[in-house]
């Protein structure tokens, strides 16, 4: 049954879709331990209708691991809900673990159809979960309070310097496994790579030196190893050794993560099995073809085929292939063994694919982006050719009731169809709030703090590729206000607030925008110190006295910006919020920034409903027509005559409010012709730019459209000054215009005549 | 054990009366509706069934309408967790989108016609209505 990919496709969406909803239930149970309430008897009994409903279609698809682990999580949350077992932080923490796992097996199902290859750790998470059932027996004393107590004794041993650590090793450790996936792919950078990769491995290894923790010094020592022949070209690296490599990074992550939870990982198994993976690739060099991926002899040996002490012996002599020694000796047969391959083989595949995989969440239906793209455009053509038939000028004057009845129909069909298109791109924030929700729980563990999320509107609903972009910012901003916004327990108690902070997540629709409110009720920011950053930066002319205070704050999303003394493993590089920033101005979205010293910072992200519709100003500049995007528009105004200015280098500029605007006059740029003795209404548009504000002069102001966006066709070529095009109801097509590559085309117009001017007047002058 | 069958086809029902007259008392019916009353009236006298058999294709309502309606009423009554009845539904649709609505649902375990007492009785140990022998 299992081979079948269409069940485990809907098997793994809909494991997905539970899991997404375990994480916020777990939250909550463990918010009601932590304030000694009783936990809600019904959320308890969601969770184990969710993982019931899981390990049911497990078991139809014959994924007996997946079916063991799950039913035990269904006896411990049984066992809750009966009362005869009390949840605790440290069990709540293993069910987390336990679902994180699982996700990660809902991964490798959906790469290799098959859930085996994580055996141990399956049994090894069993056993944890049984005892929690057992120690329940036992010592019934064993209250919450106590946990917790344990816990944050062991947060506070060396918080500073391990935070540093943690961040830094993270890190290098990422950075190595894009080192390694790249080697992988392309084998004409090793020489640039692999030194590369020696350096980040080394330096981590240095760092857990420092931290005593030997098992990870001992892994990150043998790939140094390793390395470090390759870089001498010694021996070369090949895909597999590459996946080993990949896999010790997880384990090696997964030790770093357990670290930080003042936990160590049991990841000694992985120095074993990597030591004997390279043995092995020491000797494969010789032609040797076996590999180690899960032990050989242990397979022969659980299955019954040889005897323990038969394996013994040959692992003696094992310089020859361990299979082909015990045939030798007759302890196995060769079909066992060539089985046995087999399945080592398999297990193989699946550590090394997990790996790699790049994980994709997905919802209920799976559709191409793109067919969603192409559906949208055909729909919005489909609307154009409507209007054209239905408003033909053949049919004008002619008396045709039918006709206008079945038109009305269309018409009507039509626009539903439109707004049916264009919902289907619109998903709800609440999956990605729910993430925010592990995202602060596990923040504010490593600082320390104790914060809640609230979250607010989470069915509220925008663009999917909106949403993906907002994602990362999203991150830095909750990361931000774990770290510097909530203060500490001690210094909000001195202050009057309770204990635990708050961080409020709202999102809601405002006009065709989407605002995602990220407040706090923590120390708020300090304005001088921001001023005074920005100024010693050269972000601010003067003292910055005419700023305004929301001007201020936004000095904070300029990149390398951070008031932060310290650095922590959370945030304070001042590299968060350029990214986003960036993101945000990608998607023609703003960032607005409240703060009150003492109260609390509050974060607004406006964001365009979708990226496919932007509201668009419709100018005119003699016989054509430009959309400019609303966004980018500061105001629009008719200038008297003493606001104009002229520089001796003749540029032309526009004072207004005491600042000189630069004049950019699209008619000049695009060489539009008017009618005789016609001049330019001098109507100015200030908009936005990457370089300051620019007035570009109209005609006239036509008015506001919301604009559905279509790309320029390829065949244009590359096409400057316009972000796209529109077609408008009369048929006729108006171009939209990107100001920053109008900006950029008038500058290099601009050279080139000054260029021919002085080349004129050299000629003259010779 | 207490056993409830709902399936309209004759063969069919001959054929799971036949096993699951093994194990206990084993209550027909013959269409969905008929079904859920005979579950309701059952809880209503304190004497629960331990086992409900599901066909999918029935008259009057199918059979994942009826799990869905069985699990409705157990919420409503408060029964949850282990204690919840165990349902295996039966039936000859294999098709992706029912599988996994009646595990949405509820059900337990899910047989595709033909039903083999082999099979039948293995999936009753998995819910722990049997012994291994």
């Amino acid at each position: 049954m299992s081979d079948n990919k269409e069940f485990v496709e809907a098997f793994v969406a809909e494991s997905r879709d539970y899991f997404d909803e375990v994480d916020p239930d777990l939250m909550s149970i463990k918010i009601s331990i932590e304030e000694g309430r009783d936990f809600d008897v019904e959320i308890v009994n969601r969770l184990f209708r969710s993982f019931h409903s899981t390990k049911g279609t497990a078991a139809f698809l014959g994924f007996t691991q997946l079916v063991s682990l799950t039913h035990q999580l269904e006896t411990i949350l049984d066992h809750f809900r009966t009362h005869t077992l009390k949840p605790t932080i440290s069990s709540i923490n293993l069910i987390f673990e336990v679902c994180d796992f699982l996700k990660e097996m809902i991964d490798i199902v959906e790469e290799t159809l098959s859930d085996e290859g994580k055996e141990e750790q399956i049994i090894e998470l069993i056993q944890k979960l049984e005892s929690l059932v057992h120690e329940n027996g036992e010592q019934e004393e064993c209250f919450s309070e106590d946990d917790s107590v344990v816990l944050d004794l062991k947060l506070e041993i060396t918080p500073e310097m391990r935070n540093s650590f943690l961040e830094e090793s993270l890190d290098l450790l990422d950075l190595l496994e894009q080192y390694f996936l790249s080697i992988q792919s392309d084998a004409s950078q090793h020489d640039v790579l692999i030194p590369e990769a020696f350096r980040s491995i080394h330096s981590f290894k240095g760092n857990c030196g420092l931290f005593d923790l030997k098992t990870m010094e001992e892994i990150s020592h043998l790939i140094e190893s390793v390395l470090d022949k390759a870089r001498n070209k010694e021996c070369r690296l090949n895909a597999r050794l590459l996946g080993i490599f990949l896999e010790a990074i997880d384990h090696l992550k997964n030790g770093v993560a357990a670290f930080s939870e003042g936990k160590e990982a049991d990841i000694a198994f992985v120095c074993d099995y990597i030591s004997e993976n390279l043995e092995g690739f020491d000797s494969e060099q010789g032609g040797n073809k076996i590999s180690h991926s899960s032990k050989i002899g242990d397979i022969l040996v659980n299955q019954g085929k040889v005897k323990p002490e038969d394996l013994e012996k040959a692992l003696i002599k094992q310089q020859a292939p361990l299979g082909e020694i015990l045939t030798d000796m007759g302890a196995v047969k060769k079909e066992d063994l060539d089985e046995a391959l087999k399945k080592q083989e398999n297990s193989q595949k699946n550590t090394s694919s997990e790996a790699s995989s790049a994980r994709v969440q997905r919802q209920d239906v799976r559709v191409d982006v793109s067919k969603l793209d192409s559906l949208i455009n055909l729909v919005g053509e489909l609307v154009i050719s409507q209007i054209m038939v239905t408003q033909h000028k053949d049919l004008q004057g002619l008396d045709i009731p039918e006709f206008d009845k079945s038109a009305h129909h269309l018409n009507r069909i039509t626009s539903d169809l439109q707004d049916i298109a264009m919902s289907v791109r619109m998903v709800p924030v609440s999956g990605l709030f729910k993430k925010m929700l592990r995202l602060v729980h596990d923040t504010a563990a490593k600082a320390g703090k104790k914060v809640r999320l609230e979250t607010i509107g989470e069915d509220t609903e925008m663009d999917r590729t909106v949403l993906e972009l907002i994602a990362d910012p999203m991150v830095h901003l909750i990361r931000n206000s774990v770290d510097h916004g909530v203060d500490t327990a001690e210094a909000r108690k001195v202050n009057g607030k309770p204990e635990t902070g708050l961080i409020t997540l709202e999102a809601r629709h405002e006009g065709g925008e989407v605002w995602i409110i990220i407040k706090d009720d923590g120390r708020g920011m300090n304005k001088e110190k921001i001023l005074q950053r920005g100024i010693e930066r050269g972000l601010v002319q003067g003292d910055g006295s005419d700023m305004k205070d929301k001007d201020i704050f936004k000095l904070i999303l300029e990149p390398g910006f951070s008031t932060a003394e310290t650095i922590t493993s959370i945030s304070g590089r001042g590299v968060g919020m350029d990214v986003v920033k960036k993101n945000i101005t990608r998607m023609q979205g703003r960032v607005d920034i409240h703060s009150v010293e003492g109260e609390g910072a509050t974060i607004i992200l406006k964001i365009p409903l979708t990226l496919a519709i932007i509201e668009g100003m419709m100018v005119q500049v003699g016989k054509a027509r430009y959309i400019i995007p609303i966004p980018i528009i500061k105001e629009s105004l008719r200038p008297e005559k003493d606001q104009l200015t002229v520089t001796p280098d003749g540029i032309q500029l526009v004072k207004i409010k005491g600042k000189f605007v630069p004049i950019v006059r699209l008619d000049d740029i695009f060489h539009i012709q008017r009618e005789d003795g016609f001049t330019d209404g001098g109507l100015f548009v200030v908009v936005d730019s990457f370089n300051g504000s620019v007035a570009l002069c109209v005609d006239e102001i036509l008015g506001q459209h919301q604009t559905v966006i279509k790309s320029l066709s390829g065949y244009l070529g590359n096409v400057q000054g316009f972000s796209g095009c529109t077609i408008l109801s009369d048929g006729e097509i108006c171009l939209i215009i990107d100001i920053n590559s109008l900006l950029s085309m008038a500058h290099t117009r601009q050279m080139s005549e000054r260029a021919e001017d002085s080349e004129k007047e050299v000629q003259k002058i010779s | 054990m207490k056993l409830l069958m709902a399936e309209d086809d004759i063969v069919s029902k001959k054929l799971l009366k036949n096993f699951l007259d093994n194990y206990g008392k084993c209550d027909v019916t013959i269409d969905g509706k008929e079904c859920l009353e005979a579950y309701v009236k059952s809880m209503d006298k304190g004497e629960p069934y331990d086992l409900i058999c599901l066909d999918i294709m029935m008259p009057k309502m199918n059979g994942v309408e009826v799990l869905e309606q069985i699990r409705l009423e157990e919420e409503r009554r408060g029964v949850a967790g282990r204690e919840m009845v165990k349902i295996i539904m039966t039936t000859a649709l294999d098709e992706v989108d029912i599988v996994m609505k009646s595990f949405r649902k509820g059900c337990e375990s899910y047989l595709i016609k033909p039903i083999l007492k082999e099979k039948l009785e293995e999936e009753m140990i998995k819910l722990d209505l049997l012994k291994e022998q």
